[in-house]
């Protein structure tokens, strides 16, 4: 009994028991496929099997082993008697068989009856090699005890080079309005229980933070080649005022360069991003290698954030046309006006960022899939200005 | 006399994290590749560059400016020891002062993909560490292995750099182009 069922690993999806019912035939509760469904999903996990392999070599099986037989027996007899009866009827004018007809109806009751045998006969061998693969499971269990760690070290141990990725996308508060009470998250604290009702997984809600929709009426293209800095801090300084156009890209323009802030072109360095808003009384906040929950965390307490990025990255534009020495550089500036975040089994990751880019004629509000908005981010080593703009 | 050069790469790095060009440079400015140059009393190598205007659009091929700013860089040390404004002294003065040099392109770029860029940029790197400790020696005093490594400095140079940057950087020190010219 090996064929297709045995020669894949699903045969490893059984360490774990079954539900009782579904082990003696019985139909199966709603409550206990889904057990067995987050048990299939432990197993894939540990098995690295693709959802796809399991889908292919377990569900028919595990539907053949559950109700689906049974119902579909139910159903035939009914049909079977349903259709005796018209038959009758429709011949005859009653229900009564003929005894001239009998042979017939009788040969073709027992040709289906035949087929449900066989159909029963194979489920029993199915079965019978479930059996078979438990025990050998329970055989390896005793002699390879080391390939059967217990869960949760298990994925620890797989999950551990990942973990600055993942604590890069997963944050947590969402408004940590005192670090010290913030919860502490352990990462792995839904792993430990598994297996999990597989409804719990979809437990998630998604939230934007900042006011991106909101932000984007103060969004314009910049009309200088290298303005960008400055038009962000204008875009701000107009939300600020709560008016499209309270502030003047040229004007702001004349003002950084007459105070050295800006160079005759409008290109601003890194260290004066900020200072148009300060000369406003805004006050602002540089920071180089910053995190993208902590962008976020930000966000959502209503601070602004200018970021400094790899256009063409952010833009989708590749590969990037290079010039120079430089590694990977930055090369424009973008107002960062919100994030979409997705709280999941107690952990929030950032989904994406919402931009408003003053380079990009269809920058008005942009949304940006995180693992872009960090590639681009990157060139600048993940340089933000903060705009805190309820400290004056 | 020079220390030991610190690798191009790393150097590159130090530089790109050094506060002149971290926080004083505008983001859409670009460092030029490194001309060797020698210093007062022509005891000391060092390497000078220029800071250059890239501005990237969507959809536009990206506009190459003047060189607005030039330094120079001890390369045993990663350290500026000037940097130049050219407002005030331009290095490439007798160069028609068009705001726009040029136009990077994706059918003219010398590579076509982020890592065809990479290791052309790292192997022009490791062509400088070959370079540099013979930088202008006579012709007698380079062994064959050594006017080799001339002649691939300057192979991979002309392949990396914008015909129309090409000016500038002769602009930066002509006598090293002189100089390589001669030896390659």
């Amino acid at each position: 009994m090996t064929s297709e069922f045995g020669a894949a690993k699903s045969s490893d999806l059984y360490t774990a028991e079954l539900p009782a019912n579904v082990e003696s035939g019985e139909v199966p509760e709603t409550s206990d496929l889904y057990v067995l469904d987050a048990r299939i999903e432990a197993a894939q996990v540990e098995l690295k099997c693709t959802t796809d392999e399991l889908t292919e070599l377990i569900m028919p099986r595990a539907n053949e082993t559950g109700s689906g037989v049974l119902d579909n027996l139910s159903r035939f007899c009914d049909q079977v008697t349903e259709g005796i009866a018209r038959f009758f009827s429709s011949l005859f004018g009653s229900n009564e068989l003929p005894a001239d007809n009998r042979d017939v109806a009788i040969a073709r009751i027992a040709e289906r009856l035949q087929l449900e045998r066989e159909h029963f006969q194979e489920l029993q061998d199915l079965r019978s090699e479930l059996s078979e693969v438990r025990v050998r499971i329970r055989e390896l269990q005793e002699s390879r005890p080391d390939l059967f760690l217990p869960q949760s070290q298990r994925l620890r141990d797989e999950l551990s080079p990942v973990l600055d990725v993942l604590r890069e996308f997963a944050w947590t508060p969402v408004v940590p309005t005192d670090p010290l009470s913030a919860p502490t998250i352990d990462h792995f604290a839904h792993r430990d229980t598994l297996p999990r009702p597989a409804q719990d997984v979809m437990e998630s809600r998604t939230l934007i933070v900042g006011d991106p929709a909101g932000d984007a009426a103060y969004w314009h293209q910049q009309n200088g080649s290298m303005t960008c800095a400055i038009v962000d801090q204008e875009m701000i300084l107009d939300k600020l005022a709560g008016d499209p156009g309270a502030a003047d890209e040229f004007q702001l323009v004349q003002e950084a360069v007459s105070k050295g802030w800006a160079r005759s072109d409008g290109a601003t360095s890194p260290a004066y991003v900020g200072y148009l808003l300060q000369e406003r009384g805004v006050q602002t906040e540089a920071v180089s290698h910053e995190r993208v929950y902590r962008l976020a965390e930000r966000l959502a307490s209503g601070q602004e954030a200018i970021v400094g990025v790899r256009g063409e990255i952010l833009w989708g534009v590749e590969p990037v046309l290079e010039s120079g020495s430089d590694l990977n550089p930055a090369n424009h500036a973008i107002w960062v006006t919100g994030a979409t975040v997705l709280e999941r089994n107690g952990v929030t990751e950032v989904v994406s960022l919402h931009v408003n880019d003053s380079g990009d004629p269809n920058g008005r509000g942009r949304e940006v899939p995180v693992e872009q908005f960090i590639r681009a981010w990157t060139a600048s080593d993940n340089y933000v200005v903060y705009a805190l703009p309820g400290k004056r | 006399m020079n220390g030991v050069f610190v690798p191009m790469r790393e150097l590159a790095e130090r530089v790109r994290q050094h506060p002149v060009r971290r926080d004083w440079i505008p983001l859409e400015y670009r460092t030029s590749w490194w001309v060797p140059i020698f210093g007062p009393g022509n005891e000391r190598l060092y390497l000078t560059a220029f800071f250059y205007p890239v501005v990237a659009r969507p959809g536009e091929p990206s506009r190459v400016g003047r060189p607005q700013l030039a330094c120079t860089l001890d390369p045993t040390t990663g350290q500026f020891v000037e940097v130049t404004d050219c407002s005030f002294r331009d290095f490439a003065f007798h160069l028609p002062p068009d705001p726009v040099v040029g136009m990077l392109t994706a059918e003219q770029a010398p590579a076509h993909s982020t890592e065809g860029w990479d290791r052309l940029r790292d192997e022009l790197y490791t062509a400088y560490d070959a370079l540099l400790p013979v930088a202008f020696r006579d012709s007698a005093e380079l062994t064959a292995a050594q006017q080799e490594a001339v002649a691939h400095f300057n192979g991979v140079f002309e392949r990396v750099v914008e015909p129309f940057l090409r000016p500038y950087y002769e602009a930066l020190n002509p006598a090293f182009f002189e100089w390589l010219r001669r030896e390659a």
